[in-house]
């Protein structure tokens, strides 16, 4: 660990680098804010200019409508009061980046949350080498391990065929930033006809806006949903599956797409039929695969199983601590309705707002 | 059937809430087996379970050991998931792909059979063995199988008429077939399509009939009150005049059917033969003519007063009888019904004729043997009624059974025939102080609670309590336990006691064996009381003062 001072450290307001006078993702209004995706955990309204990936200009957009967003290309250096930033993808959701950061010699990464897994939506995750690697670990225990997404995705097609034999609507929960889209995009035209929720339809324009290719969509509305009663796919936000929107598709199936439904306590719990592993996280030998490759020394945990990530990490070898920030309260984590909790020494007290439920989720 | 198609039906059933889904899935599974393999599935999803052969410690560290995990994250992992198999499934490592399926048959006998005998390092190996030849869910399963916590949370009854589809055997021939059991083997499996020998039936237990709990305040004036309606579905709401009934005590005791066909057997609902266990009730058992059935409950007495259902458990399970075991204690079987007699079943006979032929079976019998009459009470009226059930306690039972005079035997739980009802349990108010995580439906969620009474300053554990709370008020109680742990001991969470819980229990009784000083029976938690803080809560002194209450209604 250097002994200069820290090119980030934790303020009231988040990640902060004094030298370069930013803040990345922070969770109240500040001068400058970098941020690596759009999730409402990530980025959240009020400060006066923000910078993020190219890609990610139009979806940041739509979630803090009317802001000053400025797109900088994947990879592109930019000169911050002296301190070097760049953004390189992150393969969570359309637009997100890890962000690079240089001062002195010395690189800090911070990952934002990533995946390694492939996803037609967005740019694959791109190992960064640093000295100091700030990473997510939402799925940060050894049980989670993810499977080929594309089994799971055939899994999915065929639950919503046997629906449509039963005559039954398949109703899947998914979050509407990335989730929805990732599945919707993975879907073919003779897997329709496809409803989606009010929620998320304006993010599913967004995305087609930006080149991504996604099959015919009708709106759930009741009447749509009457005229197809029996063989529609409908995709809705995880806070919608359990309330009385409901009510327009009885004698549904459920099912959720998420890396909780790894879990079947989570998946009864919701009443679920059929849960699909399909995460934007990393899972466990994701997290070590993805922080080997970054070469760093020092690797500080958030969001997630900080505490028994970073004990592991340490039998390792590495220098793992846990950071407390305000990451985590997107809808992944509200699918779990239980998990990790704050860690003994009173760090990652944060966490315990993740145990909500689904309302959780903040549309815009 | 392949233990992958059995790993894949027990994610069915336990995906599908409706019934008659979950009937089709067992059917189409069962049809679908070879006869061995669909004896064992049966056997497995009555709720039968093999003798657990490896510790669980066991199991954690070779996972650990095999996966290069420590067993602190294992132990994490446990926390997290609530289920041990269903953990340990997800972290051993993965099985080549196209692992070939395996007959249900081979893995019991290989993967779980030959492990009661086997020496810890074999045990080991047998177990690694399967796991290097099972997919995922399969491994699920035998975990589920190895660990001899398999629930899939489908209702006996469901399996019951699912088996007799599969046999194309009428349900209710088919439950008398189940009655004493039967073995997971192609022969037993078979045995159940076809009609008993004739030597077999004759040991064989009659389906006990069961009885519905009659909801507190259920009875005003004879009239189940207005807004019940909906939990009796229908099944009586008007019980009409107390004549009509034969109202006895519940008691406390373990349910059994003494069969007088040839040699005496005593067959018990939740534990088969108990012969061995109570050999003064078989002796007496031999002075009743041959040809009856008697049911009933046993039961240990101390003078005229029968002891709780614990007292029971020191002779269950005792395979024989050796002499002077027993002598402090004196087991009755008290009869409430006859089924059986000279040779001719009369169960669809009305409770009536059959109380009266029971009754003058006994009268022959010694009045101070180890065979009774259970007590017929006879209240003017449901007020008088109600009375006799709130004084059950003092008497040592547990309430009072209604039983529709014309009604026939029959096994199940038929609706409106036999009603349980209850002494109104007691009532405190805990304060929450431990939390642990649960399992199945509640995994990860902190719903274990350790609840406390005040003591002068200090707050003293006297119950655990795991249900009570809706879905909702659970997920909330999480989130404001989890803001307020102080420490934690393994999975036990301490938390800053800030909640109060309405407790209920059947009773207490002062107890050598916990901190307290007291035990309490069946504690359940009734509401939240959000009204309340730890300072209202009740003082440990009042639940004392519950105990010695109860003891000196004793004779």
């Amino acid at each position: 660990m250097p002994t200069r001072s820290p090119i980030l450290e934790l303020t009231a307001a988040g990640l902060f680098c004094p030298a370069g006078g930013f803040h990345v993702d922070p969770w109240a209004p500040v001068e400058r804010a970098i941020i690596t995706h759009a999730h409402s955990d990530h980025a959240r309204p009020g400060s006066a200019s923000y910078l993020t990936a190219a890609e990610g200009v139009e979806v940041l957009r739509t979630r803090i409508p009317g802001a000053s967003i400025e797109g900088v290309p994947h990879g592109e250096l930019r000169d911050l009061g002296g301190v070097r930033v760049s953004l390189h993808p992150a393969g969570h959701v359309l637009g997100s980046a890890q962000v690079r950061i240089e001062h002195r010699g010395e690189v800090w990464v911070v990952s934002g949350d990533y995946k390694l897994d492939p996803d037609p939506t967005t740019r694959s995750f791109e190992p960064v080498r640093c000295h100091v690697f700030v990473s997510e670990c939402t799925f940060g225990l050894p049980v989670y391990r993810w499977g080929d997404p594309s089994r799971e995705i055939a899994r999915l097609r065929a639950w919503r065929r046997r629906c449509r034999e039963e005559g039954r609507d398949a109703v899947i929960a998914a979050y509407s930033l990335g989730k929805a889209q990732r599945i919707l995009a993975s879907l073919a035209e003779d897997d329709g006809p496809i409803l989606v929720h009010g929620a998320i339809r304006p993010m599913c324009e967004v995305y087609r806006s930006c080149g991504v290719r996604l099959p015919e969509l009708l709106p759930a509305t009741r009447e749509v949903a009457r005229s197809h009663r029996g063989r529609s796919l409908v995709i809705a936000p995880p806070s919608a599956i359990g309330g009385s929107w409901m009510r327009g598709f009885p004698d549904a199936s459920r099912a959720a797409a998420s890396g909780w439904m790894l879990v079947r306590g989570v998946r009864r719990r919701r009443g679920l039929e059929e849960g699909f592993v399909v995460s934007d996280h990393a899972d466990f030998p994701g997290l070590e695969r993805a922080i080997a490759a970054t070469g760093c020394e020092v690797v500080l945990l958030t969001h997630g199983f900080v505490e028994p990530l970073a004990a592991h990490l340490r039998t390792r070898g590495l220098d793992a601590r846990p950071l407390a920030t305000r990451f985590g309260e997107d809808e992944e984590a509200a699918w779990r309705g239980a998990g990790t909790e704050p860690a003994s020494d009173g760090t990652a007290v944060e966490e315990a707002d993740l145990l909500a439920e689904p309302s959780a989720e903040v549309e815009p | 059937m392949s233990v992958r198609a059995f790993a894949s039906l027990v994610t069915d059933l336990a995906a599908t809430t409706s019934s008659s889904r979950r009937v089709e899935r067992l059917v189409h599974h069962l049809r679908g087996a070879a006869p061995p393999d669909a004896a064992l599935a049966a056997w497995f999803l009555l709720g039968n379970r093999l003798r657990r052969a490896v510790r669980v410690g066991e199991l954690r560290a070779w996972v650990a050991e095999e996966a290069n995990l420590s067993e602190a994250l294992v132990a994490a992992c446990h926390d997290h998931v609530g289920d041990l198999a269903e953990t340990l499934a997800l972290l051993v490592p993965d099985p080549p792909v196209d692992v070939p399926d395996v007959p249900l048959e081979a893995l019991v006998e290989v993967g779980l059979r030959t492990l009661a005998t086997a020496t810890p390092t074999r045990r080991r190996e047998i177990v690694l063995a399967q796991w290097s030849r099972l997919d995922r869910a399969s491994i699920f399963a035998y975990h589920k199988l190895l660990t001899g916590a398999f629930r899939v949370g489908v209702a006996r009854g469901l399996v019951v008429r699912a088996i007799a589809a599969a046999l194309e055997v009428d349900e209710a021939t088919l439950d008398d077939r189940l009655a004493g059991g039967f073995e997971p083997t192609q022969e037993g499996w078979l045995a159940l399509a076809r009609p008993l020998d004739p030597a077999e039936i004759a040991r064989r237990p009659r389906p006990f009939q069961l009885a519905q709990a009659l909801p507190e305040g259920a009875i005003a004036g004879g009239r189940v009150a207005a807004g019940d309606d909906a939990l009796l579905e229908g099944g009586g709401a008007d019980l009409g005049p107390v004549d009509r009934w034969l109202v006895e005590p519940k008691w406390d005791g373990a349910r059994a059917q003494l069969i007088r066909r040839g040699d005496p057997i005593l067959w018990s609902r939740g534990e088969g033969r108990l012969d061995g266990s109570f050999p003064e009730v078989l002796d007496a058992a031999r002075t009743l003519p041959p040809g009856c059935v008697l049911d009933g409950e046993v039961l240990l007495w101390a003078g005229d007063r029968p002891r709780p259902f614990s007292s029971l458990q020191r002779r269950l399970g005792v395979e024989r009888h050796a002499p002077g075991l027993f002598d402090e204690d004196e087991a009755r079987f008290v009869a409430f019904d006859l089924l059986e007699l000279a040779g001719e079943d009369i169960r669809s006979r009305p409770l009536g004729e059959r109380r009266a032929a029971l009754e003058s079976l006994l009268a022959r019998l010694d009045a101070k043997g180890s065979i009774r009459l259970s007590e017929r009470l006879r209240p003017l009226d449901w007020a008088e009624a109600d009375l006799l059930r709130r004084g059950a306690r003092e008497r040592g039972v547990e309430g009072l059974m209604l039983k529709r005079l014309e009604a026939p035997y029959e096994g199940g739980r038929p609706r409106g025939s036999w009603w349980k009802w209850k002494v109104d349990p007691r009532v405190i108010d805990a304060v929450l102080v431990h939390a642990q995580a649960g399992h199945g439906r509640r995994a990860g969620l902190l719903t274990d609670y350790t609840l406390a009474l005040r003591d002068g300053e200090s707050l003293v554990p006297v119950a655990k309590a795991y249900s009570g709370l809706s879905d909702a008020e659970l997920v909330e109680v999480d989130r404001i336990l989890r803001r307020t742990i102080v420490g934690r001991r393994g999975p036990v969470r301490i938390v800053e006691p800030s909640l109060v819980f309405e407790i209920a229990f059947e009773g207490v009784q002062r107890s050598t064996r916990h901190r307290s000083g007291l035990a309490v029976r069946f504690p359940r938690i009734l509401r939240w009381r959000r009204d309340k803080t730890p300072a209202d809560a009740d003082a440990l002194a009042t639940l004392a003062a519950m105990a010695d209450a109860d003891r000196r209604s004793e004779p």
